[in-house]
């Protein structure tokens, strides 16, 4: 753990500023206090729903994340090490990459149903053109020389993918990881916004009909909370474990 | 063995033609001459690296090849590199690595060794493919003085005790005086073997004067 003083401060000053517009605009429907906003969470947390919503987003998000991931690592090596692949698949990317998650969305929804399937669908489609584009480049930067050696040694199409290539694709893996955990949770909630009955986007989906600004934001805040703990206690470790070698 | 390239060219360069060698077992065969002639594309060949050219390559057996740069996995210990690498076990491995001066590097990563170090490596790495054919490519390069005539002598320590045919790429006459029986010089556009000298005195045998005057012969 390094200092944690600047971050504890900024966070307090952001609290302390966040109160003051409060104060300020002297409305608590439209902007309630940091301390109203953490007392519905905690009775919120106390009656369950909290945990029970911010879980099966959760693992929507996760489920998306692993599909995305390994597609588009699949999607951008071929395309990286393969002209013919590239030149094919290159037009679908762009494509894909340009069409706004709301069109996934809503045809994954209309094609599908409104199944968990189709949500968690929607939103892997919107995240394996990123994933695939990342690792395109990671593949192309894979080292000719490392490359060289294998076929020299014989080494198995296995121990080269193993030993070879996926170490070099590490850093791209974490890049596209991080970004992808981010925007994969935000699109996550717009899923559960338009179709779902469970989860932090339906939530925010019943309080905006409410117009119920405390507790829109205690389920935003709570699962900005747990990404930032899946950061810290997953990805980040993931990430010391594959660079170690780097360290002298 | 053999090796036959008719023609082998970059874009319209043809760099070699009608090239023929015969290594026999246990024959150590240095290519020397200037950079940029071809020696390294002829060990690519070889190596099975480069299969856009004219011609074949029979007879080689297992090949182990080191090449300039000691090419390693960083991501690796030195230890799995040569397992991971050659499938051998972890105490031929770590046999190999003492055998090269470094006994006590199987644990550490290959970014925390001298280049003279990594170089060791390179070499233990190729001897633990048990090869029939070596190839070397300027394994010496850009190492001092000291380095280099160390690493020499344990490439010779090595053969002996692990015998194999050897193809040393080299642009420097003492090293090649100094390690192999038989020197083909290289040289011309494309290339051609424009010297082909063999040494009568086993390596074994050859003092600092015997190699100086071997090597003003080259």
């Amino acid at each position: 753990m390094g200092d944690m003083r600047v971050p504890l401060l900024s966070i307090a000053i952001f609290a302390l500023l966040w109160t003051l517009v409060a104060w300020l605009a002297a409305s608590p429907a439209t902007l309630p206090t940091p301390w109203t906003v953490a007392r519905l969470g905690l009775a919120e947390l106390a009656s369950g729903e909290l945990l029970f919503h911010l879980s099966a987003t959760l693992a929507r998000t996760l489920a998306a994340f692993v599909i995305a991931m390994t597609i588009g690592a699949v999607i951008g090596l071929a395309m990286g090490t393969n002209r013919a692949a590239n030149a094919w698949g290159d037009p679908w990317l762009i494509g894909l990459l340009n069409l706004p998650a709301l069109v996934t969305i809503v045809l994954c929804y209309i094609w599908i149903g409104l199944t968990e399937v189709a949500a968690i669908a929607a939103v892997a489609i919107n995240k394996i053109p990123l994933v695939a584009t990342q690792m395109r480049e990671g593949a192309r930067a894979l080292d000719p020389a490392l490359d060289d050696m294998a076929r020299a040694f014989g080494m198995s199409r296995r121990a080269k993918m193993r030993h070879i290539v996926l170490p070099q694709l590490a850093p791209h893996f974490a890049a596209s990881g991080r970004t992808g955990i981010a925007l994969i949770w935000k699109i996550v909630l717009v899923v559960e916004f338009l179709g779902r009955s469970n989860g932090v986007g339906f939530m925010i989906h019943q309080y905006f009909q409410l117009f119920d600004v405390a507790r829109v934001l205690v389920y935003a805040i709570s699962f900005v909370i747990v990404m930032l703990a899946v950061e810290a206690l997953a990805l980040q470790p993931w990430e010391r474990r594959a660079t170690r070698w780097r360290l002298r | 063995m053999r090796i036959e390239v008719a023609r082998k060219a970059y874009g319209e360069t043809t760099i070699l033609r009608d090239f023929v060698l015969e290594v026999a077992p246990q024959e150590s065969v240095a290519l020397l001459g200037p950079s940029g002639i071809g020696k390294s594309t002829l060990l690519r060949i070889v190596a099975g690296l480069d299969d856009a050219y004219e011609g074949r390559v029979t007879g080689a057996g297992r090949i182990a090849l080191a090449f300039q740069e000691p090419t390693l996995l960083p991501w690796r210990s030195v230890r799995d590199n040569l397992t991971i690498t050659t499938r051998c076990t972890a105490s031929q491995a770590d046999e190999l690595l003492a055998s090269v001066g470094l006994p006590q590097v199987g644990d550490r990563f290959p970014n925390t060794l001298s280049l003279g170090q990594a170089r060791r490596v390179s070499l233990a790495r190729a001897f633990a493919m048990r090869p029939d054919t070596l190839l070397l490519d300027e394994p010496f390069a850009s190492l001092d003085r000291d380095a280099s005539s160390k690493m020499q002598a344990l490439l010779l320590d090595l053969l002996r005790a692990h015998p194999a045919r050897l193809i040393l790429v080299t642009h420097n006459p003492a090293e090649a005086a100094r390690l192999v029986t038989r020197v083909l010089r290289l040289g011309g556009i494309p290339a051609q073997i424009e010297g082909d000298t063999r040494f009568e005195t086993p390596v074994a045998d050859r003092d600092e004067p015997t190699i100086a005057a071997m090597a003003a012969e080259l």
